[in-house]
């Protein structure tokens, strides 16, 4: 009776092949009373061991031919690849929010351009969604409502900047058709 | 950002800055361009009510001559509101020009902002006081 290297199954002297996991079988026989296996000496790519049992370790009594599907050895676990969960935590730990900067203008714009103050408040619910999108860890969901935050800013400035410049001029042809100068 | 890009970005911050400063130079000196305006605030208007922005032309002109209380009769939300939104803007640009992380700013502080500013409108309206001194007040 000779042991797998690699599954640790009973399998017989003149097996080339364990019949449990198919590895080859070392071409000497164990000795039979006190069999011995050193699976960890000989796998070197095996990425984590449970050392239930150490290396030198004789093998259990209890595994024979007909328990080869229950052997209780030595557990190894297979490389995985590493876990990347939905949230960016990296980004979020760093605070760097692309929407934070949009809020502000779009508060600032709010309160300057009082006549398309609509335009931005629309303009601070969509940064404000985009910075809990960010805070989620979503990026695709915080950029698009960073995008419309910046176009509801970037209009809200600009019918803004208009109105005020019509409103100064008529304040300025006003004056000066009723005043002659300013002073 | 191209060579192009960044003259293109440099002229236009240049003419904005031009902008800000000539119109803050208007409002500072020839209130006249205020009050004499040759019409009256489409909401204001059609509706009788004051906008939450109402008087912040005249507070800024305010402001800029000293006039802090002035400034916080004519508009007391956006007087705190206004410098403050200023601070916090040049703090996060510098903070992106710098590469750094952006201020710690949450979500709930821009629904505050639109609860607060709903309810001042509200509030600045009511005929009775004290919410009648919310309302644009010529002091002085």
């Amino acid at each position: 009776m000779k042991y797998c290297t690699k599954c640790g199954a009973s399998n017989e002297d003149q097996a080339r092949f364990c019949a449990n996991c198919g590895q080859t079988m070392p071409e000497a026989a164990a000795p039979s009373v006190e069999p011995v296996i050193e699976p960890i000496v000989e796998q070197p790519q095996a990425q984590e061991y449970i050392p239930s049992q150490e290396a030198s370790t004789p093998v259990r009594e209890d595994v024979s031919a007909g328990q080869t599907g229950s052997y209780a050895g030595p557990v190894y676990t297979a490389p995985q690849p590493p876990v990347s969960g939905p949230v960016d935590s990296t980004a979020a730990d760093k605070g760097s929010n692309p929407a934070t900067l949009w809020l502000i203008l779009n508060i600032v714009s709010t309160v300057l351009c009082c006549c398309t103050n609509i335009v931005s408040i629309i303009g601070i619910v969509f940064a404000a969604l985009g910075m809990t999108a960010f805070n989620k860890g979503d990026a695709a969901d915080c950029e698009s409502k960073t995008k419309i935050a910046k176009i509801m800013f970037f209009v809200s400035l600009g019918f803004g900047v208009l109105s005020l410049i019509i409103g100064l001029a008529s304040g300025i042809i006003s004056s000066l058709s009723e005043y002659g100068s300013f002073y | 950002m191209t060579k192009r890009g960044k003259i293109a970005a440099a002229a236009l911050g240049a003419a904005a800055v031009f902008a800000a400063i000539s119109f803050l130079w208007v409002l500072k000196a020839y209130p006249q361009v205020i009050y004499d305006l040759p019409f009256d605030c489409v909401w204001l208007t059609y509706t009788g009510h004051y906008c939450a922005g109402c008087g912040i032309t005249r507070a800024v002109h305010h402001a800029l001559n000293g006039q802090f209380y002035a400034a916080w009769r004519m508009n007391p939300f956006l007087s705190v509101v206004l410098p403050l939104g200023g601070v916090l803007l040049v703090w996060e640009g510098t903070r992106r020009l710098r590469g750094r992380p952006s201020i710690g700013l949450k979500p709930w502080m821009g629904w505050a902002f639109l609860v607060a500013l709903v309810l001042f409108t509200v509030l600045r309206n009511l005929p009775m006081p004290p919410f009648c001194y919310l309302a644009p007040t010529a002091v002085g």
